[in-house]
């Protein structure tokens, strides 16, 4: 049903992934304005319109972050994360986000797990350093006890 | 070919004159170093105002010490008395590590930025 909708909306597939990324940045800009209620519209509209792809979740993951709504933000990284057409940085992403839902909602074991997964799908990537920051810190902090997985390499 | 003739006994050449010892006063490096430590107190502040955060901030501090420690009054005034010094000393770290957590949280949003535009760029229907 969301095709039908996405190709009555957008028409042609070329011309409609212009539009698609149009909403995509509009969304992102609503965002880094603060306008969280904005971006979260448009970013259910790419949901309807573009269910397969992981931008919508993921750009709602952010938003319920900021919000402080972790239960919703680790749902929709969680269905980001399980996207079949996102790249690896973006899954990457996805996860990384999932393992900062994941901590607020002192569900530590999953968030190191997370974490560690996306570091290990774009190891030596932007992405999987930055995941491995945010483990190595929690570490540090003691928030993760030690032992309960493998070193970070 | 043309013989070069080589006449040692050319009156061309004359003697190179000898320099003279110049009397030089005692407390020339004194000056210099007061010059120098007003020279990079501007220098300094010029650096670090053009290039912000960069720099750390040195420039206005490495000058009041240069000059007082050449034991002259800087552009920026009277020598640092110790207490002085110790307070700028405490500033600049404090602004060292500002800096520091600045750059950190601007690499931060730079990279998480890029990868939501990477995202946005690969979206299909």
């Amino acid at each position: 049903m969301p095709n039908k909708i996405a190709a009555a909306v957008l028409g042609p597939a070329e011309s409609g992934n212009s539009i698609l990324q149009f909403l995509g940045e509009a969304a992102y800009l609503w965002s880094y304005r603060g306008q969280l209620d904005k971006s979260a519209a448009i970013f259910q509209a790419l949901i309807t319109l573009a269910p397969n792809d992981p931008v919508g979740h993921q750009g709602l993951a952010e938003i319920y972050l900021t919000q402080g709504k972790f239960r919703e933000a680790e749902r929709e990284a969680q269905t980001a994360s399980r996207s079949t057409s996102a790249d690896r940085r973006t899954t990457a992403f996805a996860y990384k986000l999932r393992g900062r839902a994941l901590m607020q909602l002192n569900r530590l074991k999953e968030a190191e797990k997370a974490l560690l997964r996306a570091s290990e799908i774009d190891a030596g990537g932007a992405e999987g350093k930055s995941a491995l920051e945010i483990l190595e810190a929690a570490r540090r902090m003691g928030i993760f006890p030690s032992g309960t997985s493998p070193p970070v390499k | 070919m043309a013989d070069i003739k080589v006449n040692p006994e050319s009156d061309q050449f004359v003697p190179v004159q000898e320099h003279t010892p110049v009397q030089t006063a005692n407390n020339s490096g004194v000056n210099f170093g007061k010059v120098l430590g007003g020279a990079a107190n501007i220098a300094g502040q010029l650096v670090s105002g053009v290039a912000g955060a960069q720099t750390l901030g040195l420039g206005p501090l490495v000058g009041n010490i240069a000059g007082s420690l050449a034991g002259g009054n800087g552009v920026s005034g009277g020598p640092l008395d110790g207490s002085e010094l110790t307070n700028l000393l405490q500033l600049q770290n404090e602004i060292q590590r500002q800096s520091l957590v600045f750059n950190a949280q601007t690499n931060i949003s730079k990279t998480d930025h890029e990868t939501r535009m990477s995202a946005v760029r690969n979206i299909r229907t």
